[in-house]
């Protein structure tokens, strides 16, 4: 018979007008807290959400406690999940929900939330359905996780700001990535789960999930747009929004001064921007060939600082190229020519490391992540580990 | 200038019914049965049309004999903003035509069909499909005789199953060819928009890749389901299910097993001796089935001899590599890993040298393989530089 991962001693603590719900998730202290106003549907779908993948690379089902209530919705969307997260990561074994308080719960709040950042993919998507958003969810676990009185000086501006459009934010904080990380599970690949069961736990009608790739390059990543949409069902309807140029995205916020002023894009800083790093210059370098300024950074003196920037992964050319493609396209063809060559030149490295890969059967790759201490190699849970070829 | 689509018309024959307009003076048509009630033929006009004019940069105009639903042009609008993306030469266009607030008329479900492995498996897990849809610009194209054969050896397979066989026939794809669009971008719009005349509640495509491994693709799981409408979906099926698997799914429908038609040399039977055949007689021989539809397989040494000749054959090789291992034949893991190891090496330094000398030897050398692809004015990907 299959061991259980048990979920189990649900305990509510309230304090200064917030409610934190903990548990014991396989001997390990797991909560998460947000404002003791808002209404939640089944606070064990984002328990179980938390321990999903843990459950799946260890081979266990998923036992519930009965005083821990989880809904009906969570296993049909975990059904359709499942299979696509097996097929990514072929370590992993779908699992069971083990529980005796299940029901099927509907939306629970009108209207619409997205998740907010105050980056590029989640200012456009607030810009673009700002009729249907009503309430905006900002989480401790990306950005603001190492530097927190930053990240609550962030929280108030965002509410201030986003006041002022009639939106309501909703701080949730969670320790639920310190122990993901502890169990070497990828948050590349546990975000993705994360969102999906925040728009179970706080049952909206539409949940949008902000999309931070195009939809030329996907591979299997946390939030896709593929899985995004099967967190859906019952009257609650998961959008994966956007999947367009981060380029294009800036420039359709031209249309929305506020949200464009409280942009906060940077690698460097949780509340303001550097100006220096390269996603602050990246998003510069947009203002500046479309014309445009925010406030919340300064604007580009010299176009050769965007060529401070050095292209190390796939996922980042798409960002480069399509900068690239809009200074061609603004008549700054000298940049252009130049962001291109830096493309070509990490593309050289790549398809040379690649054929190395492939003539040392991995072993030479593997140990210079090793060597160079690549975090992600070492990970237990990975969103892409397929078996070896 | 804009793209004129005029001189509507229909003919009917043999009970067969023919939608026919001009494109700037050249024919397009398409042809179905007559008894099924379609909606705005227009839709099907724009599809076949929509990346040549994408590529010209020119509007699409349809003269008021032909109607195009309200939305299907909302569909047109979120989809060409993927198509620019995927394809950095092309434009959005708009379509000036008179608009039409279809209603869906078939409440039934359907599914393209070729009797092909993704197919199958489609029909295996969705019982309610009750129409199948054949279109001959696949692999009926240049095999019009054979074409006809088998579609109707599964008409009366597909009437023992308690569904109807949809034959539609086109020659869209004799004009987008001359146009120099690809196929492999244009036959996700000519699902997309024939879905969309033909209106049924919910329309299947088949997936042939899976959620891992997506790149642009004519038919592909973000761009097909936006051809869905108000009351009707199109769905994007079996993305999150390998090869391999879905042939093993259909261990448990023998009738639909027995009927596959996978082959790349002909239409209407199996060769049991191309790539496309071993592969699938190799996945039965592994799961121990048998399909009356091709030969056993063997000799088990044949599929060593697999060539990997493009990166979309890898996920299919690997994953009958995975599946060889898990059975116990080793040794024809490692030459399947061989192969796609010697694949990767020569497909990288390819890359390689495309980046060292500015691809000035690729025209030349795929001219040389005589690759017609590489002569298209529109693929799916394309990014201007």
């Amino acid at each position: 018979m299959r061991s259980e991962l048990r979920i189990q001693q649900l305990q509510l603590s309230h304090s200064n007008g917030r409610v934190r719900y903990t548990v014991d998730a396989d001997g390990n202290e797991l909560w998460f807290e947000l404002p003791d106003n808002i209404t939640l549907r089944c606070p064990g779908d984002f328990f179980v959400a938390c321990m999903l993948l843990e459950a799946m690379v260890s081979d266990r089902n998923i036992r519930v406690a009965p005083d821990i209530g989880i809904s009906s919705e969570l296993s049909a969307s975990l059904f359709e999940l499942q299979p696509v997260y097996c097929l990514w990561n072929t370590k992993l074994k779908e699992t069971k929900i083990l529980a005796d308080n299940i029901s099927s719960i509907g939306a629970v709040h009108c209207g619409g939330v997205s998740t907010y950042s105050g980056g590029i993919d989640s200012s456009y998507t607030l810009a673009r359905h700002l009729n249907d958003i009503s309430h905006v969810v900002t989480l401790n676990t990306f950005e603001g996780r190492e530097q927190p009185v930053e990240y609550q000086a962030l929280i108030r501006r965002h509410s201030q700001v986003l006041a002022q459009l009639n939106v309501t934010l909703i701080s949730i904080t969670s320790n639920y990535r310190e122990l993901t990380e502890r169990l070497r599970i990828s948050h590349q690949f546990q975000h993705g789960i994360i969102l999906g069961a925040l728009s179970l736990l706080l049952g909206f009608e539409k949940t949008f999930i902000p999309s931070g790739f195009n939809a030329t390059l996907l591979y299997p990543w946390g939030s896709h747009p593929l899985t995004d949409p099967l967190w859906s069902g019952n009257g609650r309807n998961v959008i994966h929004d956007g999947p367009i140029t981060r380029v294009a995205k800036t420039k359709y916020l031209a249309a929305n001064p506020m949200l464009l002023n409280n942009i906060q894009v940077c690698w460097k800083h949780v509340i303001g921007n550097c100006g220096q790093c390269h996603k602050c210059l990246r998003t510069m370098g947009a203002l500046h060939f479309f014309g445009m300024q925010s406030e919340a950074l300064p604007a580009l003196k010299d176009l050769n600082l965007l060529l401070t920037y050095d292209v190390k992964s796939e996922q980042s050319v798409p960002f480069v190229e399509e900068l690239a493609l809009l200074a061609l396209n603004t008549g700054h063809e000298h940049i252009a020519k130049k962001l291109f060559r830096k493309i070509d030149r990490f593309w050289l490295t790549f398809h040379l490391q690649e054929t190395i890969k492939a003539l040392t059967g991995d072993t030479l790759r593997k140990a210079i992540l090793k060597f160079r201490g690549q975090d992600w190699s070492t990970y237990r849970v990975r969103v892409d580990d397929k078996h070896p070829s | 200038m804009p793209i004129r689509i005029h001189g509507f018309s229909t003919e009917i024959q043999n009970s067969r019914i023919r939608y026919q307009a001009l494109v700037d003076g050249v024919p397009l048509w398409i042809e179905l049965d007559e008894s099924i009630t379609p909606r705005s033929a227009g839709n099907f006009f724009v599809g076949a049309v929509l990346l040549h004019a994408m590529y010209e940069g020119q509007e699409i105009h349809l003269d008021e004999s032909l109607t195009v639903s309200t939305d299907y042009l909302s569909s047109i609008a979120a989809l060409q903003s993927i198509y620019c993306q995927w394809n950095g030469k092309l434009k959005q266009v708009s379509i000036i035509a008179c608009e039409k607030e279809d209603i869906v008329l078939n409440n039934d479900s359907a599914s393209f069909f070729s009797g092909g492995i993704d197919g199958s498996y489609t029909l295996a897990c969705k019982p309610e499909i009750n129409f199948v849809l054949c279109l001959n610009s696949f692999e009926g194209r240049e095999q019009p005789d054979a074409w006809l054969n088998l579609i109707r050896r599964q008409r009366d397979f597909l009437a023992n199953q308690g569904k109807s066989l949809l034959h539609i026939a086109s020659n869209y794809r004799q004009l987008t060819e001359a146009w120099g669009v690809s196929h492999q971008f244009q036959h996700g719009i000519a699902l997309g928009s024939i879905a969309t005349f033909l209106g049924f509640k919910n329309t299947y495509i088949p997936s042939s890749f899976t959620s891992d491994y997506l790149f642009p693709w004519g038919s592909h799981p973000l761009t097909d389901v936006l051809w869905s409408g108000n009351d009707f979906r199109i769905v994007h099926h079996g993305i999150d299910v390998s090869r391999v698997d879905k042939t093993r799914k259909l261990a448990d429908n023998p009738e639909l097993l027995n009927n596959i038609q996978v082959c790349w040399k002909y239409v209407d039977r199996n060769c049991g001796e191309c790539h496309k055949c071993v592969r699938t007689m190799t996945a039965l021989k592994f799961f121990s089935m048998h399909s009356a539809a091709l030969p056993e397989l063997k000799n088990i040494a044949h599929i060593a001899d697999f060539k990997v000749t493009s990166v979309a054959a890898v996920p299919f090789v690997e994953e009958l590599a995975y599946l060889a291992e898990e059975r116990g034949y080793e040794a024809v893991a490692r030459k399947l890993r061989h192969r796609v190891r010697r694949f990767w090496i020569k497909h990288h330094a390819d890359e390689l040298l495309k980046l060292l000398v500015g691809d000035l030897l690729g025209p030349v050398v795929r001219r040389m393989r005589r690759n017609t692809w590489s002569t298209y004015k529109v693929h799916v990907t394309n990014q201007q530089k």
